[in-house]
């Protein structure tokens, strides 16, 4: 290699390491103007007064209605970033920590609880209404997440397909390892789904630390099939979903057989599936809002927090993102009346969750696909 | 010619601050403290040896089969006159945008046990079990690899074959080869520097495949990609998936050398055509036979899965397609479709614009070290100078198509600042994962027009920017028309990256699809559907409007 | 040897090659004499099987080539733009036809370098091709035929690109290598010297036919008609009238007919040598006056308005008025 050549790579190196030393600094600043940002719009780096930021996931969504009220009870425009789904969301997050990209956070869920309290991202902030709050959902006793809503991952079962056969549907976990539900559950791989790690921590609550794996390999060798996400599992490889499957019992959520009957325009009085109820089969996520530390507009984010408990906005929850309310008083819609709720999910502690997470799903890994 | 210089920097200046930097951002932050955990765990977990081992066999066989699958069309398209040959290299791009889980739904509705095929074959033959079992295989990650990069194939390797001159395939005849021998010893290795760009791509795409492995192969094993995914969303495991990243950057970085070194050596000034003069009509019956034959097979192939998504979004007439404008639920959130569209178009021409011109750019500058280059020519840029510098740039352009939409993100959040939130950037991101389309597509012909094309324009008089209109321009018209439908395409359909940096309120069509089957219900599938069908026919008219606006006046 | 019958050929509708019949011998090198346009090319293409023609029938031996392939017809052709592999050197260029006839690796370098040699490019062999000048270039493009010693070899103006000095040597050159090894050999061009240097016959194709076949001399003492005269130069060519008493009469005047070919509508041929000046003659001036092969080609107008071509020992200055006698002249078909 020439001289010269080593001169261009060196400056090529110089390129990185320079990029590497300011990225070393603690509030990154931005090295580059785009060359060509043909769609951004001029962007003021402060919130004018009156913006609050809220960051969430892509199931983020409330009416349009309850947010305006919101916005002009307190004089703030709301803007929403939302930043993939729950993992990623709370991940990016973390990693804006010091200099947020919003001043709220929506979204954490209780398998992400321990991480995000860790990173010390939120401030304590206990709204008027906590007391009315039931206490299974408080996890954080500092308030710095407080929950707003809570869903159960359950097994959705097709009703027509157990009709047709005769057979009755499955009750308990238990029951999905028999011959007779040989070749029709569906579950989704907790390593890159929510709902699948949410149903791999049933087991776990249900059966213990130490048996669950027994489950899965009977469950195995009955035939389980492993999907990467919910929308395949659900739509590609259930027997109701869209065409083409016909596995007769897939994880999801125990509202779906509520928003089948929702979302079919009222073809449907009642729902096509039902949920495996059985105790310990199904577990409990409780999603929480945070105020972020450095928020720019703290004051609008508590208020925020305050209407996320709000009576307004606890029943806007069911239609919009089809879970639970928390609030105990809150008026369900006519159609919840077909979203079950267990009597006993199953219990795995946050702090427990974000201790085993990777050992868990390694070990699911290795006994369910290998 | 100082501005040749400037110009050269600016694709290096916008990798270097929209890629270099992120990036270098997100892996100081892995590697601070406990750096040595992350890379030792990659030496000691056999795990992560099967990861890499499996990604790469599934990557270079399903290469391998869509080179075979997408040659003929190749041909086809660069040989042949017929009518709508426009609207056929159109649709064939389709597949390239489509959103995984919609593609891995209608392969379900086609292949799955109670899928079309099996249920027709079931009656046919009276059988008891659904015959075809092959999603959740390696077969239905191959399949769906080739039915992706399909396209990529038929237009770098079309678009090179279509100038290349077939007298030296006539020479070859009449010295006494066989058509089929001629075509393999001479032929083939004149189209390899498209064959290599081609297959590079393609390997790269199956190599940092997602949704594809993921959903039709089932999770039984997945790939560097996921694995990433994994350790960095569900386990905040940063130095791991860092140390992964840098596994996968290395991978493709070393595969781009040895690509480059390769393709100097396989490069060769060729007399390219025009079209006009190569092309031909369909003669004989036995050519007519064959060539129909192969696009009807190909077309089932391609367009079986896409019509089985339009047909089911009719399922209810116009209702799905009605709903997608009505706000039911007063959702804030909510988006009508006719805005999706808006926005995806939006992006998509600030993607063609920002990739075209960048990679157009780094093409030449790639370009630079010709075979003889004369003494003005060196003087011409600094970069002309360091061939092997230039080895390296090449395959620094290729790496953001290596690397994780997830970590690429993470990055923004560290290093660009106000530009966190910015709606610059989803083109911004966009560019990064198709400007090396255009590299790839515009490079192979600009290394194989004979420089004394050029130095007969310069000799009659013209300057260089005229030589570069009169000369280049129309020669490397065609090759510039795929990069830019690449780069459309690369738009339309991108997913991952998007939803990490789109803002709700302007959400691609894809974002939108994903809203909708994110929730349960006839609905809300029915829309996604329905959505998925505009996508097409927006692409597809695009595409063709695209494949009509020629650059020049020459039809290349 | 080689026999064409009744070749017909249409191009985009127009016909282009209107029944063309021709015979090579063993060994004999024709010419295919004609303007750019004529067909030649397809003619060439149509022998070589890389075209089917419409209609007639091209015989090899007696044996008829229609169904058979291009690559087992075992004839040579040598490409207007060379088409030599880029990707290949020298020797694999040349060494290509032998590989395609499964010689051995000996057998192969043997008669490659046997080939260069008789091009004379014998150290040429590891070169690559796209670093040749256009006479090597050429050579090797030669070579490449040559070396699967094909049984007819068809050059298609293999020297088109090259410079006029380079062309005449190579001419020669050529001629020599086909004459040396016996091939049986077709040329086309379009370019009368190269076409006169090169064949022992040539063939005049003219809108699709054959004007006239014969050998040079033969051409140019007797040109068929009126096309073929002035392709070979003679331009001197006048309507002409015949009439009783045997003379012809012109614009210029009544002639007495050295000789006079086929019946129809006819001209009268006024070869310049044939032209003496005479003051008492045909009353012209001079427009041009060229220096040529040791004589001066002198171009007139009569004051009737009609040009012609004379030569002269002396030079004469342009507007000179001078008289033309012009002693006799021959009758073609027009």
């Amino acid at each position: 290699m020439s001289k010269s050549n080593l001169f261009l790579l060196a400056l090529l190196v110089l390129v990185f390491v320079l990029a590497g030393c300011a990225a070393a600094t603690p509030t990154p600043a931005p090295t580059a103007t785009p060359i060509t940002a043909p769609t951004a719009g001029p962007r003021p780096t402060v919130p004018p007064p009156g913006e609050l930021v809220l960051m969430s996931h892509d199931s983020f969504a409330a009416s349009e209605s309850v947010i305006k009220e919101f916005e002009t009870v307190n004089n703030v425009k709301l803007k929403i970033l939302k930043s993939g789904d729950a993992g990623t969301a709370l991940n990016k997050a973390i990693l804006a920590k010091g200099n947020p990209l919003a001043d709220v956070f929506f979204g954490v869920d209780n398998t992400f609880l321990s991480r995000a309290l860790q990173a010390d991202l939120f401030e304590a902030y206990k709204p008027a209404s906590a007391s009315q709050i039931p206490a299974a959902f408080a996890l954080d006793p500092d308030f710095r997440l407080t929950p707003v809503d809570y869903g159960d991952v359950c097994l959705n079962y097709d009703r027509a397909y157990f009709q047709k056969k005769g057979i009755e549907p499955p009750q308990t976990l238990d029951d999905l390892t028999k011959p007779a539900y040989k070749g029709l559950v569906v579950v989704e791989n907790p390593a890159t789904s929510s709902p699948g790690l949410a149903f791999l921590l049933a087991t776990i609550g249900h059966f213990g630390k130490d048996k669950y794996l027994d489950f899965w390999k009977a469950l195995r060798a009955n035939d389980l099939l492993v999907t990467e996400g919910w929308e395949d599992a659900y739509y590609a490889k259930s027997s109701w979903g869209g065409k083409g499957g016909d596995r007769p019992i897939v994880v999801s959520y125990a509202t779906s057989p509520a928003a089948e009957v929702f979302f079919s325009e009222g073809k449907l009085t009642e729902p096509p599936t039902g949920n495996v109820l059985g105790d310990g089969a199904c577990f409990r996520q409780i999603e929480f809002v945070g105020v972020l530390k450095g928020a720019k507009n703290a004051a609008a984010a508590k208020k925020f927090v305050e209407f996320m408990l709000s009576t307004k906005f606890q029943e806007d929850v069911p239609t919009q993102m089809f879970v639970f309310p928390v609030m105990p008083s809150t008026k369900l819609p006519d159609f919840f009346k077909f979203a079950e709720t267990p009597k006993k999910p199953a219990v795995v502690s946050a702090a427990d969750i974000d201790a085993h997470r990777d050992a868990w799903i390694k070990a699911w890994t290795e006994t369910v696909l290998r | 010619m100082k501005l040749a210089n400037a110009l050269f920097i600016l694709p290096l200046a916008f990798l270097a601050a929209f890629y270099f930097y992120p990036l270098a951002a997100i892996l100081r932050i892995s590697f601070a403290g406990e750096s040595a955990r992350g890379v030792w765990e990659l030496f000691t977990d056999a795990y992560y040896a099967r990861v890499l081992g499996w990604t790469i066999f599934q990557a270079a066989l399903s290469t391998l089969l869509t080179l075979v699958a997408a040659f003929p069309a190749a041909y086809i398209l660069a040989r042949y006159d017929f009518r709508g040959a426009a609207l056929l290299r159109a649709l064939t791009t389709i597949p390239f945008l489509m959103p995984t889980i919609v593609v891995a739904t209608a392969f379900s509705a086609l292949l799955g046990p109670r899928g079309s095929v099996n249920l027709a074959l079931m009656q046919c033959f009276q059988l008891e079990k659904p015959p075809l079992a092959i999603l959740n295989t390696l077969w239905a990650i191959l399949l769906a690899h080739t039915f992706y990069n399909f396209t990529i194939v038929m237009r770098i390797v079309g678009g090179f074959w279509a100038n290349l001159d077939p007298q030296f395939e006539n020479a070859a005849r009449v010295l006494g080869a066989s058509r089929a021998r001629a075509f393999w010893h001479v032929t083939l290795p004149l189209l390899a520097p498209a064959i290599v760009a081609a297959a590079l791509l393609v390997f790269i795409f199956d190599f940092t495949s997602f949704g594809v492995v993921l959903i039709l192969g089932g999770p039984r094993l997945a790939t560097l990609e996921v694995e990433i995914y994994r350790q960095t969303v569900n386990l905040f495991n940063l130095p791991t998936a860092a140390a992964l990243s840098l596994l996968q950057l290395v991978c493709t970085f070393a595969l781009m050398f040895a690509y480059t070194r390769l393709q100097a050596r396989l490069a060769q000034p060729l007399r390219l055509r025009p079209q006009a003069v190569v092309r031909r009509h369909l003669q004989s019956a036995g050519e007519r036979i064959g060539v129909g034959g192969y696009l009807v097979a190909m077309l089932f192939f391609l367009m079986t899965p896409l019509v089985s998504i339009v047909v089911a979004s009719f399922a209810e007439g116009l209702g799905y397609y009605a709903e997608l404008f009505v706000n039911r639920r007063g959702s804030i959130t909510f988006v009508p479709p006719i805005d999706a569209v808006r926005h995806s178009l939006l992006f998509a021409g600030a993607t063609v614009l920002l990739a075209t011109a960048l990679g157009l750019i780094a093409a030449y500058s790639l370009h630079a070290n010709d075979r003889q280059p004369s003494s003005a020519d060196r003087r011409h840029s600094f970069l002309r100078r360091f061939p092997s510098v230039i080895h390296v740039l090449d395959a620094v352009y290729m790496l953001p198509l290596g690397t994780s939409a997830v970590t690429l993100g993470f990055g923004f959040i560290l290093a660009l600042g106000d530009l966190r939130a910015s709606v610059a950037l989803v083109p911004i991101a966009h560019t990064l994962v198709a400007f090396p389309f255009v590299v790839r597509s515009v490079l192979p012909i600009l290394r194989s027009i004979q420089p004394h094309l050029r130095q007969a324009a310069q000799a009659l008089g013209a300057s260089p920017a005229r030589v570069w209109r009169e000369i280049d321009l129309p020669i490397i018209a065609r090759a510039v028309l795929v990069g830019a439908v690449f780069a459309f395409t690369v738009s339309m359909g991108e997913f991952g990256a998007t939803a990490l940096v789109a803002r709700p309120e302007m959400p691609t069509i894809p974002v939108a699809i994903y809203r909708f089957l994110g929730q349960p219900g006839a609905i809300n599938f029915g829309q996604a559907l329905a959505l998925a069908t505009i996508l097409m026919l927006v692409s597809a008219a695009a595409i063709v409007a695209m494949e009509r606006w020629r650059v020049g006046d020459a039809e290349f | 040897m080689l026999r064409i019958i009744d070749i017909t050929k249409t191009f985009a509708g127009a016909p282009l090659l209107r029944g063309i019949s021709l015979t090579i011998d063993a060994g004999e090198i024709v010419c295919l004499l004609g303007p750019s346009g004529s067909g030649k090319t397809t003619l060439l293409r149509i022998i070589a099987g890389l075209e089917r023609a419409e209609g007639g029938r091209v015989l090899f031996d007696g044996r008829a080539m229609t169904d058979v392939p291009v690559h087992q017809r075992g004839f040579g052709l040598m490409f207007q733009d060379l088409a030599l592999f880029p990707h290949r050197n020298v020797f694999e260029n040349v060494a290509f036809g032998l590989r395609m006839q499964n010689a051995t690796r000996a057998e192969i370098r043997a008669r490659v370098s046997e080939t260069l040699e008789l091009v004379g490019l014998g150290d040429f062999a590891a070169r690559d091709v796209n670093d040749l000048s256009g006479g090597e270039a050429q050579r090797v493009a030669l070579a490449r035929a040559l070396a699967p010693r094909p049984r007819l070899l068809m050059l298609d103006e293999p020297l088109g690109a090259l410079d006029r000095v380079l062309r005449e040597q190579l001419v020669a050159d050529l001629r020599a290598i086909l004459k040396r090894i016996g091939m049986t050999s077709l040329y086309v061009t379009h370019d009368q010297d190269e076409a006169f240097a090169m064949a022992d016959r040539i063939a005049i194709i003219h809108a699709g036919r054959l004007a006239q076949v014969g050998a040079a001399a033969d051409l140019y003492r007797a040109p068929a008609n009126a096309f073929v005269a002035r392709f070979l130069g003679l331009t001197n060519l006048l309507p002409a009238r015949g009439r009783a008493d045997g003379c012809v009469e012109t614009e210029l005047g009544v002639f007495p007919v050295v000789s006079s070919v086929g019946g129809g509508d006819a001209v009268a041929l006024i070869r310049p040598e044939r032209v003496r000046l005479d003051a008492r003659g045909i009353p012209a001036h001079v427009e041009e006056c060229v220096f040529r092969a040791g004589k001066f080609r002198v171009r007139v107008l009569t004051d009737v308005g009609v040009r012609l071509v004379i030569e002269t020992e002396g030079a004469l200055g342009i507007g000179t008025r001078v008289g033309l006698a012009i002693d006799a002249v021959e009758v073609i078909a027009a």
